[in-house]
């Protein structure tokens, strides 16, 4: 990483085509298959036409911000960039570890203690135990759950789930950040926390792309916009022109954000 | 601008460096399953050896009265049967919910998915050695001793391990895209358990029209070879070799087949 000079691109996006296949919505049992050999489950679904010919790039230090209505291919085009879902055309390349944060307390073990679940998490983000354990204790304090660490985790509220969620991913967020409207976790204290330290945590990172409906969060961290329409880059530049022209846009079409 | 490696079994090297690079989550997932099985319970993971040691006690006792079996030695063989037999099945039906129970975790972070199989491997695979000291331990208070050939015992397991880690691997998938797999896969180990010597005599099949399917019938085949230089103090046949071998060989290129073609799509099944 430390060879990439400012400037370069850490992500490229070209022409970008994902069809998510409905695959539940089209049910196929073994019986179906055997009776129609040749055409299997996944080429038979209908599909969604989530990116329809998507180009981009994220240079090193740049804050990405990804806008638009529920359903444009927001989410889907974040979770293309880290390799979960496969394209169908076009080409991602991704310089750099890729670190994710989609659903924030989804994954925990339940019957395991917090501490416990530290290292599961720290494991999957690539971490090794060493490392995790140089920053075990600065994830419990700052998640506020020293009493509690050593408790299963089903015995946790939900806020304090995603309170040690959001702590061990913000104290691991390295490299290339891809982020899905993580800031509405916890109650206003924690927020006001979390909020300074994912701002932190930003800064360390090599480049990001936030998701996000909250408007004013992306005017003030990203450095820059894209508004995806219905799986097309609408408009893209400054996080101030392009959030005007979304909200121009809302008003005329008067469908909710 | 260098293209990206795709994290598919196809870049073999690349994939398996990937699998390495996680081995620390996989072995603490593991170790979170073996725990959950037996969580809360009083005699914890005993009942490994407990489960298939009691069972093997009671059907000895019928079998005793029924059919004027030597207990003793009856016992040793049904137990070593069903040790060995429930390592095959927990490794398939474990392998069959492996990604499934593991949505979670795919949908966070792209990691080989062949993880989230040696994950159910590992537990399957620790049930039976435990389980296997449990049946040493009973081989060796009934009186019986071992002879050379138990040396081969090790080298048998390690050979077992290598073939049976591949249906773990394909049903993981397999059962992902079809969830009839869970239910189809039951009915055949089912049907399998009756067909193998697991706790009827050998000498049943031998000495029907069944012999020839006790011939090819892999699970006989992995049941000779740890009886044989465990208990009878022999030497596994040639064919007592091959025919896992065959087994496993088989299972290696259908999971690499569906790994290769089928790991991507999955997510869209989850």
């Amino acid at each position: 990483m430390d060879n990439l000079s400012d400037g370069r691109d850490l992500i490229i996006v070209k022409d970008v085509v994902l069809r998510y296949p409905m695959i539940n919505m089209a049910p196929q049992s073994l019986k179906e298959t055997i009776l129609a050999p040749g055409k299997s489950k996944y080429h038979n679904a209908k599909y969604y036409e989530s990116l329809r010919g998507v180009s981009f790039t994220v240079k090193k230090g740049e804050r990405l911000g990804i806008i638009g209505r529920n359903g444009a291919g927001k989410s889907s085009l974040l979770k293309a960039l880290a390799g979960i879902y496969p394209i169908q055309g076009g080409e991602i390349v991704v310089h750099g570890e890729v670190n994710s944060l989609f659903d924030l307390n989804v994954g925990f073990e339940v019957e395991e203690s917090g501490r416990s679940n530290i290292y599961h998490r720290g494991y999957l983000l690539g971490y090794d135990r060493k490392d995790i354990q140089k920053l075990e204790s600065e994830i419990i304090s700052f998640a506020g759950l020293e009493e509690f660490i050593d408790m299963p985790l089903k015995t946790y509220s939900a806020g304090m789930q995603v309170r040690l969620a959001f702590s061990i991913l913000t104290a691991m967020g390295e490299g290339v950040l891809l982020l899905d409207e993580i800031l509405t976790a916890g109650d206003a204290e924690f927020t006001t926390k979390a909020r300074k330290r994912m701002e932190e945590m930003i800064a360390e990172a090599s480049c990001m792309v936030y998701v996000s409906h909250d408007l004013e969060v992306v005017k003030r961290i990203c450095t820059r916009v894209i508004w995806i329409d219905s799986g097309l880059i609408r408009c893209e530049g400054d996080a101030e022109s392009v959030i005007h022209e979304f909200l121009m846009d809302i008003e005329r079409g008067g469908r909710p954000v | 601008m260098s293209p990206i490696k795709k994290m598919n079994i196809e870049n073999f090297g690349y994939y398996l460096s990937a699998v390495f690079k996680y081995r620390n989550l996989c072995l603490s997932l593991a170790r979170v399953d073996l725990r959950n099985r037996f969580r809360r319970t009083y005699l914890g993971i005993l009942w490994v050896v407990l489960q298939p040691f009691s069972f093997s006690i009671i059907l000895s006792i019928i079998f005793h009265y029924v059919f004027e079996k030597n207990f003793v030695e009856f016992s040793i063989y049904v137990f070593s049967g069903i040790v060995i037999w429930n390592w095959f099945s927990d490794t398939i039906s474990l392998g069959s919910i492996s990604i499934v129970q593991s949505q979670a975790l795919i949908r966070q972070k792209k990691i080989p998915m062949l993880i989230y199989t040696i994950r159910f491997y590992l537990v399957s695979t620790t049930s039976f050695l435990i389980s296997f000291m449990g049946l040493l331990v009973w081989f060796l208070v009934t009186g019986h001793s071992l002879s050379w050939t138990a040396l081969l015992v090790p080298l048998n397991i390690l050979i077992l391990m290598i073939v049976f880690f591949p249906f773990c691997a394909f049903s993981g998938i397999v059962g992902a895209l079809y969830r009839d797999y869970q239910q189809f896969t039951q009915i055949l180990l089912q049907t399998l358990w009756f067909v193998s010597p697991v706790f009827i005599d050998k000498t049943v099949f031998l000495n029907t029209e069944v012999r020839y399917w006790d011939y090819i019938n892999p699970i006989s085949n992995i049941l000779d070879l740890i009886r044989k230089p465990l208990l009878e103090g022999s030497l596994p046949s040639l064919e007592n070799y091959l025919i896992p071998a065959g087994f496993g060989l088989v299972g290696m290129c259908v999971a690499y087949l569906i790994f290769r073609n089928k790991e991507d799509q999955i997510i869209y099944y989850l």
